[in-house]
């Protein structure tokens, strides 16, 4: 019999969690542990793997050209989607946050709305959209900004900018939320001793919304690098990014070990910008 | 890198060993209960239905047995992580990865002695480790508002008026195999893909050549005007003609493709699945039950019994002796079993030297 109430918490808080931690060891670290032995396996096409050890994946990865562009290209574009998502989705938020009239409701809504539709039905938006006889063009042409359609699809740019797109409500929300969970007496307080509004948004607002920040930018940054359909979809063959190039390994090329390496370095890079967010925001919570 | 030293040989050699570990590990399966079922991995959507309706509700009757479906593309992968205990009788598939799946022993060849109806599929488009049960001709599509010079050649994408509006399938889609078929008209091989690589780099260097990733996305570039000449299916062209885009199908003069669309048969199951499996694919390729797809999918049947006796509505889907052998001039030289073998090396030749150098 428990009779330390501390103690007995602790003993409900572990059969509260044995469930959720059941079925991470399942459904994540076993996963995750059995393509991290297979990345270490060698590749024969008629067997898939052959268990044994072996670097040569890694070295594959980090000293092949192709592979370290994509890997390069990978991390520079989900930095760059992050930097944008963060602008505007900060721009955003505060808007929202400071709104007190019903339209916030409505707004908030208009952010969620397009994760109700499938990223592949987004994606082909943006060719309707960007297409030579998209709307776009039309427009550039109507207005005489170009004599002939120019070509806005299958570049880098375009893939941010659907990124950013699909990515700004996972940037908008946690930001809002550590914005309006300040005190709302913060800003007034420090008026009142002086500070003008930018110093105050600088000095107070901005350093007490850094949990949001951080939390979002993790999000953004970990789903933009392991993206698939939007690059494959509108970067054509200028973009090859690293949830494509695993896709292709592991069902197309079946050159599992290779493909469970990227996949290794992507998780490994995920972890290290999800502790990175805990370590950052230990003290703001 | 890649070992380059294996042979097709040893790759085969191999894959004979592990056929035989899986046959091992498949005897635990056997069972002498007479099978109830048919467990099917297979995109769903409207071929789901199609099929369902022509050929499974029809043989579930008969049978008294019920279909399990796994709707999904690229489910191999699930074959193969099953390779001890598969789960599954059939896996829908392409010819090359049905190929790579045969020599791996987890799909089963198909014999004629087991599916005898093979016989009536015109020999360049049944292989050991697939026959189709439609054709799905497959050659360029033009948009003939923009190109109004005739287009009969493969060669007609490398055209410079066409600059910038060519594209080519990604080589995870239908690129591999359209790859390899002009690396053959060429005068390249599966084992000698110099001509092709060559010849690529050209097509994506100097005409800017464009990915198409998959049937809707071509749809889309075709119609947002971004692109002009591409391989695509035939029918999907007819499709987009008769919605008013202004394209049409060539089947080039080196040969056409038509890809095996079937069930490959997944190895090491219980014996009575086995032989359900067999009697299902069997009558998929019946004349009757072809004719009756024919006419949902659009597409031409494979057994020539009933592309010879088409009803006048379907007679627009007819293809001559001439046009099968079209079809299957560059397929029948395709040596599927090999193309896998080498397929690590060649889609990274591809990716370097072909779309990293453009």
């Amino acid at each position: 019999m428990i009779r330390d109430p501390e103690a007995r918490t602790g003993a409900f808080a572990s059969i509260l969690l044995s469930p959720i931690t059941v079925l991470y060891l399942l459904f994540l670290l076993a996963p995750i542990s059995y393509f991290l032995a297979v990345s270490f396996f060698k590749y024969s096409p008629a067997e898939l793997f052959i268990p044994g050890f072996t670097t040569e994946n890694y070295s594959r990865l980090l000293f092949d050209s192709y592979y370290r562009n994509v890997i390069y290209s990978t991390f520079r574009i989900a930095a760059v989607v992050t930097l944008i998502s963060l602008v505007f989705a900060y721009a955003l938020a505060y808007f929202l946050a400071r709104m007190t009239s019903g339209w916030r409701s409505l707004l908030m809504f208009l952010i969620v709305a397009p994760l109700m539709t499938g990223i592949i039905v987004r994606t082909y938006g943006w060719i309707v959209l960007l297409g030579s006889d998209g709307l776009i063009n039309r427009l550039m042409m109507l207005v005489g900004l170009v004599d002939s359609p120019a070509a806005l699809l299958h570049r880098e740019g375009t893939v941010i900018v659907a990124l950013v797109h699909i990515m700004l409500p996972y940037m908008v929300f946690p930001i809002f939320s550590s914005l309006t969970s300040q005190d709302p007496h913060l800003v007034p307080a420090a008026s009142t001793l002086g500070a003008r509004p930018l110093r105050a948004f600088l000095e107070v607002t901005l350093p007490l919304s850094r949990s949001g920040i951080v939390m979002g930018s993790a999000l953004v940054f970990t789903l933009t690098a392991g993206s698939v359909v939007t690059p494959q979809l509108l970067g054509g063959r200028d973009v090859t990014m690293m949830g494509q190039t695993i896709y292709n390994l592991v069902l197309s090329t079946f050159n599992w070990p290779l493909g469970a390496a990227v996949a290794a370095l992507l998780v490994l890079t995920q972890f290290l910008v999800i502790s990175l967010y805990f370590r950052k925001t230990r003290g703001a919570h | 890198m890649t070992d380059n030293r294996f042979s097709r040989r040893s790759v085969l050699r191999g894959a004979g060993a592990v056929a035989g570990a899986g046959a091992i590990g498949g005897f635990g399966m056997t069972s002498a209960k007479a099978a109830k079922d048919l467990r099917v991995l297979m995109a769903g959507g409207t071929w789901g239905e199609w099929v369902n309706k022509t050929f499974a509700d029809p043989f579930a009757k008969a049978k008294g047995i019920e279909f399990v479906w796994k709707h999904g593309i690229g489910q191999e992968p699930i074959v193969m992580a099953q390779r001890v205990r598969p789960q599954w009788d059939l896996s829908h598939s392409s010819q090359t990865k049905a190929g790579q799946l045969v020599a791996m022993g987890l799909y089963r060849p198909w014999t004629a002695d087991r599916i005898p109806n093979i016989e009536k599929v015109h020999p360049s488009f049944r292989y050991e480790q697939l026959v189709g049960k439609c054709h799905t001709p497959y050659g360029l599509c033009v948009n003939t508002k923009r190109i109004t010079r005739p287009v009969d050649s493969w060669l007609d994408m490398w055209d410079p008026a066409f600059k910038g509006k060519v594209a080519f399938p990604a080589w995870n889609w239908q690129g591999e195999e359209v790859f390899h078929a002009i690396n053959i008209a060429l005068g390249g091989s599966v084992e000698n893909i110099e001509p092709g690589i060559a010849k690529f780099k050209t097509l994506f260097k100097d005409n800017q050549c464009k990915i198409i990733n998959n049937v809707e996305h071509t749809k889309q570039l075709l119609t947002a005007d971004e692109v002009w000449i591409a391989p695509y299916f035939g029918a999907r062209t007819e499709q987009a003609a008769a919605a008013g885009a202004p394209v049409e199908f060539v089947i080039p003069k080196e040969g056409g493709l038509s890809w095996i669309w079937n069930m490959a048969l997944v190895a090491n199951r219980p014996k009575d699945s086995l032989e359900l499996a067999d009697a299902f694919m069997n009558t998929t390729l019946e004349a009757e039950a072809q004719i009756a797809f024919a006419r949902l999918t659009g597409y031409p049947p494979t057994n020539m019994e009933a592309m010879r006796n088409l009803p006048p509505d379907l007679k627009k889907l007819e293809l001559s002796e001439a046009d099968v052998e079209l079809l299957g001039k560059l397929q029948r030289n395709t040596d599927y079993m090999a193309m896998f073998a080498f397929r690590d090396q060649y889609v990274e030749r591809w990716n370097k030297e072909v779309l990293q150098a453009a």
